[in-house]
């Protein structure tokens, strides 16, 4: 067996090793180098980049990306945990609920985004009727905001939240929720004395799931923030196209992909059971 | 308390369909602008008489067809791996680059072409985009062999074994035949995440080789265009009905 | 005896399917009440609409005089002990016990000494930190009377609380729990599909078949006395003779022709059955019917023919 399984492990280990841990070092390796005049690295070797990190507009970049994501994260987990709830409790029909939540994810993402800003635009569908009827005289700046960018955010990663919500929600034993209901909780207080405790794995997850994709964002500040929500992932992006700042944008790259870790080892254990 | 439940849902997939649903609306709109004027079809014949879409398109398509059959191999073969005994090394290598964000994924590809194009004296190009999506779309289709393998019975290999077939038999004449619905879902799944990719394949995309996803994305930027309407229109139908496919040969068991 | 829950014309339907038809039950203060039935018979369907987890489809439940139609289960003054104990897998042993007590709005210090008590009285002290899954079968289900009886509910509803218990212990179990129930002299309505337990426990029972209740009674008189062949082998063994049922029990076995006076008929010996405490002795009557009888010991051949005898007021004379 273990020459058959050598044969199959070669080619995907092959992959990674070139097209993932190598690409990975040589960012490593330009991080500690210096920019170089057109763009590319040079030597010397340097730790400037990194120290560079910690001026305070990059750090406000951080610190925004941070807030942004935990607010798209929270948002997420009150949009999720009740549709997990009605999901896993419905009688009939539970996977088809749950696919037409899976399937927009599946579809194409910058179409998604795309598809708020035909409604959000100054000009987009939302103000025109607004404008139509009269209601307002100026269109609402309802895009390149912020705001938009969270529910952007929101929109793109829900089903991230409730995929795990609901795999947990649905495995709680109902005999549960009958005996806090016998023993004189109404559904509100079963929900948070019981429900909430025993569906934290769920919870850790989808948070996970989301906070992660959300932190290294970079089409949806992009597209809904309008230049104007810079968070890590435009950042990055904008050091190695027009900064030209190549070692910057891989010390950038590492540390975000450093905090990544650091939040998934801290709170995942069960990286076993996808892979 | 179900009921309430139930309005609640019914609000979240509003929140969910309706930028989608309105999107469509609109891509039959005879206006240019965001009123509506009256039913036309003339912007989804503008998508097909549009060449730079249509080269797009041919590029997407190259790109996420190549992609697609090198990672389902790929995959397949290093999820029957893993089923028989998990190697942390690459375990873990895969739940990272699920984890990387795309942006990190797209850079470190980048930099790591120029480099490499520096001895070899090539360039950017649609090979560069494929290798890098082959890249991020491996663990995708682990994951899918993964799962589907931990729903088979390993007596059927071991009864295969008691009956004389080799390994590699085993694995092709047993296995294969009873994983196919699930290396079907996920060759769809990683075609699905190909076809759809602009982040990372902006960054390693050459000159000429301009996907869908990176033309929207222009299109985008520069304002509403109800051809883009029509052709986003047409690209999630495209998608859906792929993934519903998917979908469909997952839950069958074998 | 005062009334404490009554269900009258009780009814629940599901799609294609008369889960409880029209049960009419009374039970009394203190009263210890089994409901028994094979499984699918309708008696825990019963038990969930008296606790309110469903709605019946016609019919009414009182407790104390009062109509439980539209309270939710958490108004309810009646608890119930669940079949797998349902404990809060999140909370201590104290943290379940005290899961009710918080709902009303009781002082801490009122509660941790409520929940003192009520371990001591089910023989938990000592275990109070720790978690469900830390402790034995028989603590959990103690645990989950604890739970409920530290509420006082009017009745307590017991849903085959011994079934998850190995055999050895479910007979001790069967003991505390006729124990404690005294102690606290709260009604209990238990439902279980062991005859030997409703026998046992009971101050009345009822036999349960179908959505129906077949007989409502003393377990000595549904015993002795029952009203239906189905009660009848429900709750033992019967040999039935000429349309009149006797227990295997009250079968003698002799060679010689016994006296007047008695039921006798002649038999051939087919084989017996050492139980331990007695033997199984089966035979043919000349009719071609079986009939066993329990007997101390036997030194019967398999062939020998025998006369075999009961007294006629030991028959049971059912109607249907």
């Amino acid at each position: 067996m273990t020459r058959l399984r050598a044969a199959f492990l070669t080619p995907a280990a092959g992959v990674m090793f070139l097209l993932f841990f190598v690409p990975l070092l040589i960012v490593l390796a330009y991080s500690l180098l210096s920019r170089g005049a057109y763009g590319g690295v040079m030597q010397p070797w340097t730790l400037e980049s990194y120290s560079r990190v910690f001026d305070s507009l990059y750090l406000e970049i951080a610190w925004r990306s941070v807030w942004i994501a935990a607010v798209s994260t929270f948002l997420c987990l009150a949009l999720a945990f009740p549709m997990a709830l009605f999901i896993a409790r419905s009688t009939r029909h539970k996977l088809l609920l749950l696919n037409l939540v899976m399937l927009p994810f599946w579809t194409s993402f910058l179409i998604r985004t795309y598809a708020w800003m035909f409604l959000l635009r100054d000009t987009g569908l939302i103000n025109t009727l607004l404008l139509a009827t009269h209601i307002l005289k100026q269109p609402l700046p309802l895009l390149f905001n912020t705001g938009a960018v969270i529910l952007g955010l929101v929109y793109g990663y829900l089903p991230f939240m409730v995929l795990p919500l609901y795999a947990t929600v649905e495995k709680l034993d109902p005999a549960l929720l009958h005996a806090a209901a016998d023993l004189g909780a109404s559904p509100w207080i079963a929900f948070w004395r019981v429900i909430v405790p025993l569906s934290k794995p769920g919870i850790v997850a989808g948070c996970l799931l989301v906070f992660i994709p959300c932190l290294g964002a970079y089409l949806t500040p992009d597209l809904m923030g309008g230049g104007k929500t810079v968070m890590l992932g435009n950042l990055v992006q904008n050091q190695f196209t027009t900064a030209r700042d190549w070692p910057f944008g891989a010390a950038v790259s590492l540390l975000l992909m450093v905090v990544v870790l650091i939040i998934t080892r801290a709170l995942w254990r069960h990286s076993e059971e996808l892979i | 308390m179900k009921r309430g439940l139930a309005l609640y849902a019914s609000i979240v997939y509003f929140f969910l369909y309706a930028p989608l649903a309105v999107l469509a609306i609109f891509s039959f709109n005879s206006s240019k602008i965001a009123i509506w004027h009256g039913f036309t079809g003339q912007w989804y014949n503008g998508v097909f008489h549009n060449e730079g879409l249509l080269d797009g398109a041919i590029n997407s398509l190259l790109i996420a067809i190549s992609a697609t059959i090198a990672s389902t191999v790929i995959g397949t073969l290093a999820g029957y791996a893993l089923w028989k005994r998990r190697t942390p090394l690459l375990t873990n290598a895969l739940f990272l680059s699920l984890l990387t964000p795309e942006i990190v994924t797209g850079v470190s590809l980048l930099a790591f072409f120029e480099w490499t194009f520096r001895f070899l004296h090539v360039q950017l190009g649609l090979h560069t985009v494929i290798l890098a999506h082959i890249s991020f779309s491996l663990a995708y289709v682990v994951i899918v062999i993964l799962a589907r393998l931990r729903t088979l019975d390993p007596a059927l290999e071991e009864a295969a074994l008691d009956l004389g077939a080799n390994e590699w038999q085993v694995f092709w004449r047993v296995t294969v035949p009873m994983l196919l619905p699930g290396i079907i879902a996920a060759a769809l799944l990683c075609f699905t995440v190909s076809f759809d990719d602009y982040v990372i394949t902006s960054l390693v995309a050459g000159v000429n080789s301009e996907t869908l996803p990176m033309m929207i994305y222009a299109m985008a930027r520069r304002g509403v265009s109800p051809e883009v309407n029509a052709l986003s229109v047409m690209i999630t139908v495209g998608l859906g009905v792929l993934i519903l496919l998917a979908g469909r040969l997952e839950q069958r068991r074998a | 005896m005062n009334t404490v829950l009554e269900l009258r014309s009780l009814t629940k339907e599901y799609p294609g399917h008369l889960a409880v038809n029209r049960v009419d039950l009374a039970i009394a203060e203190g009263e210890f009440f089994s409901l028994l039935g094979p499984s699918g018979c309708g008696k825990t369907s019963t038990l969930r609409l008296v606790a309110g987890f469903e709605e019946p489809t016609s019919g009414e439940i009182f407790l104390e005089r009062q109509s439980l139609a539209g309270i939710p289960p958490y108004y309810r003054d009646v608890c119930t002990v669940f079949q797998n104990y349902a404990l809060f897998p999140h909370l201590t042993v104290a943290q379940n016990v005290a899961f009710g007590l918080q709902r009303r709005k009781l002082s801490k210090s009122a509660i941790s000494e409520k929940v003192q008590q009520v371990l001591a009285l089910v023989q938990l002290t000592g275990k109070e930190s720790r978690l469900p899954q830390q402790i034995s079968g028989g603590e959990r289900q103690r645990v989950a009377l604890a739970r409920s009886l530290v509420l006082q509910p009017k009745v307590l509803l017991l849903d085959e609380p011994l079934s998850a218990l190995d055999p050895k212990l479910r007979k001790q179990m069967r003991h505390e729990l006729k124990a404690l129930q005294r102690r606290v002299g709260i009604a209990f309505l238990f439902v279980t599909h062991d005859q030997e337990e409703a026998l046992s426990l009971s101050d009345r029972m009822a036999v349960m078949n179908a959505g129906r209740l077949e007989q409502v009674g003393t377990p000595r008189e549904l015993y002795t006395r029952p009203a239906s062949r189905f009660v009848a082998e429900f709750l033992g063994e019967v040999n039935w003779v000429n349309g009149a049922g006797v227990r295997p029990e009250s079968v003698r076995v002799s060679r010689d022709r016994p006296g007047d006076g008695v039921r006798a008929l002649q038999a051939v010996v087919e084989g017996s059955t050492f139980l331990g405490n007695c033997v199984h002795l089966s035979t043919r009557l000349t009719d071609g019917a079986r009939c066993t009888a329990e007997l101390p010991h036997s030194d019967f051949q398999t062939g020998d023919t025998v006369h075999v005898w009961w007294y006629s007021s030991d028959e049971l004379r059912v109607t249907s």
